[in-house]
């Protein structure tokens, strides 16, 4: 459909559930730009609470949207995070149905 | 929710430059740059000293003839190697010891993520750009200097590519600063007339033998510069972000 014709209210229901979350979009962003990321920078870019960075990204994980692995560097724990190439195409089609409801909704 | 989706995909597309942004924000890319241009910089004078002042260099490199040059540019290519090697240990250990401790690590991608219709038009403005310049030198200088033109566009497309496309103010200024100085460098410096004529000095050879020279060296000292400006600042940002004990 494009952004001309009547708006229907079916295409609000096939937006990304798991990517439409503030924080979860957030994390899906920032991973966007980068080949892989670690914990601290994660926090540093979305702004999130440990806890819910931790959540958000577990979430993101079961829906094969990132991986995550964890290990030890210089006897500390160490996360990092990297988003699948599933991840990448749900991100883009996300931000692409988005761009379209906007335009659509003509904001 | 409708009424923010423009905001929302704003805050994203933000974001995701934000983490893009930060492989450039420590400066220690420019600083590396900046080296290597210098050094291809250095090289260029003793191209120029023994290609066309063979009187100023050593005895024997001038009985070896024109195989010097070959053997020159391998040298040049193993210095840079070697370069390349040694800064890519040394960023390891200023990067784990500096910046991740604060900023986290991140690997980031090799190419960038940018719309293939920005990509498209960047390409077209950087052609249109080295055939103007083209045309410009040949008008002024009466003869054409292949070798100087890419090295006085190049670092200034790429400085403005990211600057703009990423939101680093710093690499517009140094952009524009570099391109003004070497262009001004090359066009009233350097002449064709007087290379043809029979140079007499350093300045007369450079619009055939070692046109990348002057520009090089003007955009090694602004990476150069530009690198301590963005440490400095991380790091001053750093601090001041630290809470007090």
């Amino acid at each position: 459909m494009k952004p001309n014709q009547q708006f229907d209210l079916s295409e609000l229901v096939e937006v990304d559930r798991i990517i439409h979350e503030p924080a979860r979009a957030a994390i899906m962003a920032v991973l966007y730009g980068v080949e892989s990321a670690d914990f601290k920078f994660l926090l540093e870019m979305t702004q999130l609470t440990k806890g819910n960075l931790s959540v958000h990204a577990r979430k993101l994980q079961s829906a094969d949207y990132l991986t995550i692995e964890k290990s030890f560097q210089n006897n500390y724990p160490h996360t990092k995070y990297r988003m699948t190439r599933l991840g990448r195409a749900a991100f883009r089609a996300y931000v692409n149905k988005i761009k379209w409801l906007s335009k659509a909704v003509g904001e | 929710m409708i009424t923010s989706n423009h905001n929302q995909v704003s805050n994203l597309d933000r974001l995701t430059k934000r983490s893009v942004r930060s492989f450039w924000m420590d400066g220690l890319w420019d600083l590396v740059i900046g080296g290597m241009l210098l050094i291809i910089a250095l090289w260029g004078l003793y191209y120029i000293k023994f290609v066309a002042f063979p009187h100023w260099t050593w005895p024997f490199l001038q009985e070896s003839g024109k195989s010097i040059v070959w053997f020159g540019l391998l040298f040049l290519v193993l210095v840079l190697t070697v370069y390349i090697w040694i800064m890519w240990n040394v960023l390891k250990i200023l990067k784990n010891r500096l910046i991740y401790p604060h900023t986290g690590i991140a690997v980031h991608r090799f190419f960038l993520p940018m719309d293939s219709k920005v990509f498209v038009w960047y390409g077209i403005s950087y052609i249109t750009g080295l055939v103007l310049l083209y045309g410009l030198f040949f008008w002024i200088k009466g003869g054409f200097s292949v070798m100087s033109i890419p090295f006085i566009i190049s670092p200034a497309a790429i400085l403005v590519g990211i600057g703009w496309f990423y939101g680093i103010r710093r690499y517009l200024w140094i952009a524009g600063i570099g391109l003004v100085l070497s262009l001004l460098l090359e066009l009233l410096v350097t002449t064709q007339a007087n290379y043809m004529a029979g140079p007499r000095n350093f300045l007369d050879t450079l619009p055939q033998w070692g046109s990348p020279t002057l520009p090089c060296l003007v955009w090694a000292g602004l990476f150069l510069v530009s690198g301590l400006l963005g440490f400095i600042n991380v790091q001053s940002q750093e601090r001041e972000a630290k809470p007090a004990v």
